[in-house]
């Protein structure tokens, strides 16, 4: 699990990016940090317990890589392929993610909590009690994924699929639904707002 | 430290492992059940189980305490002094229980079950049914409600937001989430 090594700068709780012992706000040169993490992500297949939060990453090809514990808070992604990628524990809340391809991608235990996540594709994965509440959603498609246990209380959907997909109790409650499509999917075994089924 | 969740199959639960690697020595937080994934668990790391802490009585949290306890020689913590027929230790809001380098605090939250407490390690808090990610755990009527909302306004929401929360079911979740993306509770900063 992530250890948290806070920033070294006196009175900032937040914690050290990898390779560095500040927080990304207080690091002093991040082009070329940035630029130092892209290779490293690129080099290695595995990654234990890194801190990815604040960067901006683009066009990164990140395809079956492993990712434990690691961090990507408050990250931009745009145009990153994450597919058949294996995502343990990790938190990404609060990120943006733009163009992201994680189809084929095995992600448990993991936190996509109040992120942005628009023209995104999640296809054919298995998603595992993970937590995309409070998320922004649009246009991005979970059609073929086993979504068991995961949760998307309060999230702002618009535009997605998820047809064909497992979602025994994956919970739905208090979100906002726009063209969201449940086709050949077992919707009766996840958890909606009772007033909205109605509907 | 390293934080194993896995998952019970039955009653649908998270059980932790939280093991000390420098030692060896592990806790679980509510064994839901004890199967041979989380023998194998335990065994493959070569990590024993020094002590067992519940979170709160109910079932699916506590099912595998009578095969935990045939196979280690552990101490049970829990707000009541007797499971099934084990008796345990006993703890109380504001008590430290501490396993080589890994330090619990114990934090009274009740509200969906009286004897329900929190416990916190470092960075991380272990939940159980208080609160989980975009909600909270069922009460009996509306005055174990307000206690509940109560116990988690004063005593969790009070603690930083980046401290990260592994519940007694569902996914992981950060305090700061819960804050914003919690629609069960009406928020007070």
């Amino acid at each position: 699990m992530y250890k948290g090594v806070t920033c070294k700068v006196d009175g900032c709780a937040r914690f050290a990016v990898m390779h560095r012992d500040t927080c990304f706000a207080h690091v002093e040169d991040v082009e070329s940090y940035t630029e130092e993490v892209k290779k490293h992500l690129v080099k290695y297949n595995s990654f234990d317990e890194a801190n990815f939060s604040f960067l901006n990453l683009s066009d990164l090809d990140l395809s079956e890589k492993h990712f434990n514990a690691c961090m990507f808070s408050n990250a931009t992604l745009s145009g990153c392929k994450f597919t058949g990628s294996m995502l343990y524990l990790c938190f990404l809340d609060g990120a943006r993610l733009r163009k992201c391809d994680f189809s084929g991608t095995k992600i448990r235990w993991s936190v996509f909590a109040s992120a942005l996540i628009h023209d995104c594709s999640f296809m054919d994965s298995v998603i595992f009690r993970s937590s995309f509440n409070g998320t922004d959603i649009k246009n991005t498609l979970f059609n073929g994924s086993d979504l068991y246990s995961s949760r998307f209380i309060m999230a702002k959907q618009k535009s997605l699929g998820f047809e064909n997909c497992n979602l025994l109790r994956v919970h739905f409650e208090y979100g906002v639904q726009d063209s969201v499509s449940f086709k050949n999917s077992n919707a009766e075994e996840a958890f909606f707002d009772m007033e909205r089924i109605e509907e | 430290m390293r934080i194993y969740p896995h998952f019970v199959v039955v009653g649908f639960s998270n059980s932790y492992l939280i093991a000390d690697e420098k030692t060896g020595a592990a806790v679980i937080v509510d064994p839901g059940m004890f199967d041979v994934s989380f023998l194998k668990l335990i065994e493959d790391h070569h990590y024993y189980i020094r002590a067992v802490l519940v979170t709160h009585a109910h079932e699916s949290h506590i099912n595998g305490l009578k095969t935990l306890t045939r196979i280690y020689d552990t101490l049970i913590y829990s707000f009541r002094d007797k499971i099934f027929d084990i008796t345990t230790k006993t703890i109380k809001d504001g008590d430290i229980i501490t396993v080589e380098n890994l330090c619990f605090e114990v934090i009274e939250t009740p509200g969906h079950s009286r004897d329900s407490v929190v416990y916190k390690c470092q960075d991380y808090l272990f939940t159980g049914d208080t609160l989980t990610a975009g909600l909270i755990g069922t009460t009996p009527h509306d005055h174990a409600r307000k206690i509940l909302e109560g116990s988690i306004q004063k005593k969790i929401f009070s603690l930083p937001d980046y401290m990260v929360i592994f519940p007694g079911h569902g996914p992981p979740t950060r305090l700061e989430c819960e804050r914003t993306t919690n629609p069960m509770l009406s928020i007070e900063t």
